[in-house]
């Protein structure tokens, strides 16, 4: 299933990580990709109330990633969109990529697709963001947040993306591969291996949940 | 005098933990499992930096300072913010699980392929097979996954990297998050002179029991001592069963919501210590 989202301006792309339960907690934590300043020293403008233009140098800068590299596509639909991102902003000398995580609501999840696993991308827009997000940065409290829930069904989205789902799997699929090659091609540069093997085990993944 | 220092962080949820290593020339070797800093909070970077500069340690003049870097799994409590730290203070190896499922922490596959990258020197993915260098004068092994695995464990969790750091006559286990089922797999192999010993999976009722018995206390050392890394609240960890089990059977555990940072030292004259926030 590929599933494009219905895009909208201005959402951010989130991966699910683990979904979790207790009590009357239904949170799934997900991760969002950032752009991230390491170098201080970069001038910079910063545009304030449309007309005023600020100069000053920037020491720090994270950014939500939203969208590919370019500007002109609004949701990541290969592999290379992602290796693209990563490999360019990371080989730059000023800026690099990292992971962040949040909270978000299962419930508001579970709207959008069946299933909730991990590894799933869903878009939620500006106002979803910045409430999971100053729960994680602990600047709201879980009152507010249930207020927020009552009021979300009048505003607000969230939703599942097969498309961008299917991206970053192939592109973790052709990392591992490339690692796998690595190691098959070069065996003497790895690690050594014990002279006795270690005790048998499963073959085959033991019964998970 | 040899020693070991694992350090236990109190990082509200997720694992950071950072060990040292003092060889028998004086010579110090640091190492960092896990890591849940974010951009806006990298709480492990900075503590690492600040203790550098306590002990009188100056990282820069080494291009890969840390021995190792060690993700025991690809959940983003455990893997974010290795980026940045790897970046900061380079690595000679960076080690991670047999994992097919990295989803958000994909990144760190990508950044340690990168043929630009400068950061680490070498890399891969670990198991039992594994003969792991030395970190000072401590050796390393790996209770699991094992080599023999050919398709990784669908819950995340049971991917985790298991290792023990031995010094003297004395080690100390890392469990990761792993759970139960691994543990049916590899409790017997805790090691007879364990002492100290991180409780799997932030003290969840998955890392330590199924249903009411015990998936690895029973095979672990009486007088060893537990360290849980713990959230705060929310989630149930530690699981009071899981709390219980422990105060029933004497094991003495410390908790990092509730006593801060956790160090955990050895020697090579096999004495230990444990200090925390009272």
């Amino acid at each position: 299933m590929e599933d494009k989202p219905n895009v909208h301006i201005n959402t951010i792309p989130i991966t699910v990580d683990a979904v979790k339960s207790h009590n009357e907690y239904h949170l799934t934590r997900c991760t969002y990709f950032s752009i991230e300043h390491k170098n201080p020293g970069s001038p910079s403008v910063l545009r304030l109330y449309q007309d005023i233009m600020i100069p000053f140098f920037m020491i720090d800068l994270s950014g939500v990633i939203t969208a590919p590299l370019g500007g002109k596509k609004q949701y990541f639909d290969n592999a290379s969109d992602y290796d693209n991102l990563f490999r360019l902003i990371d080989n730059h000398p000023d800026y690099y990529v990292d992971t962040n995580d949040l909270w978000i609501p299962t419930s508001l999840l579970d709207n959008s697709a069946p299933t909730v696993r991990r590894g799933m991308i869903y878009r939620i827009d500006e106002n979803i963001f910045r409430t999971v997000y100053a729960l994680r940065e602990t600047l709201t409290s879980d009152e507010e947040l249930h207020s927020f829930l009552d009021v979300f069904d009048a505003h607000g989205v969230v939703e599942y993306s097969g498309v961008e789902t299917e991206a970053l799997m192939a592109w973790q699929n052709k990392l591992i591969n490339a690692m796998k090659e690595s190691y098959h091609a070069n065996p003497q540069s790895k690690l050594p291996k014990k002279d006795v093997p270690p005790p048998p085990r499963p073959t085959t993944p033991v019964l998970g949940n | 005098m040899s020693l070991l220092r694992v350090i236990l962080l109190d990082v509200g949820w997720g694992d950071a933990i950072l060990l040292e290593s003092k060889d028998g020339h004086g010579n110090w070797h640091f190492a960092v499992v896990d890591s849940n800093d974010t951009s806006r909070n990298q709480f492990t970077l900075n503590f690492l930096k600040r203790r550098l500069q306590t002990l009188g340690v100056d990282y820069k003049q080494e291009k890969h300072f840390l021995d190792f870097v060690l993700l025991t799994h690809g959940h983003a409590d455990h893997g974010q913010g290795l980026k940045a730290i790897m970046q900061e203070f380079g690595t000679k190896q960076f080690w991670y699980s047999k994992s097919s499922s990295w989803g958000g922490t994909t990144g760190l596959l990508k950044f340690a392929q990168n043929p630009r990258q400068t950061s680490i020197w070498h890399h891969q993915a670990i198991d039992d097979g594994c003969v792991l260098p030395t970190f000072g004068d401590v050796s390393l092994d790996i209770l699991w996954p094992p080599q023999s695995q050919t398709v990784p464990e669908p819950n995340e969790n049971n991917n985790s990297i298991v290792l023990t750091l031995t010094l003297g006559d004395s080690t100390i286990l890392l469990s990761g998050d792993a759970e139960k089922e691994v543990w049916y797999e590899i409790a017997q192999e805790i090691p007879s002179n364990t002492v100290f010993l991180k409780v799997p999976h932030h003290g969840s009722m998955n890392g330590s029991l199924d249903g009411q018995n015990p998936t690895w206390l029973d095979d672990c050392p009486t007088g060893a001592k537990l360290g849980i890394s713990c959230h705060v609240g929310r989630f149930g960890h530690p699981h009071q069963n899981v709390l219980t089990l422990f105060d029933d059977s004497g094991f003495q555990y410390v908790r990092t919501d509730e006593q801060y940072h956790i160090e955990f030292v050895i020697d090579e004259e096999n004495s230990n210590s444990i200090h925390y926030h009272q």
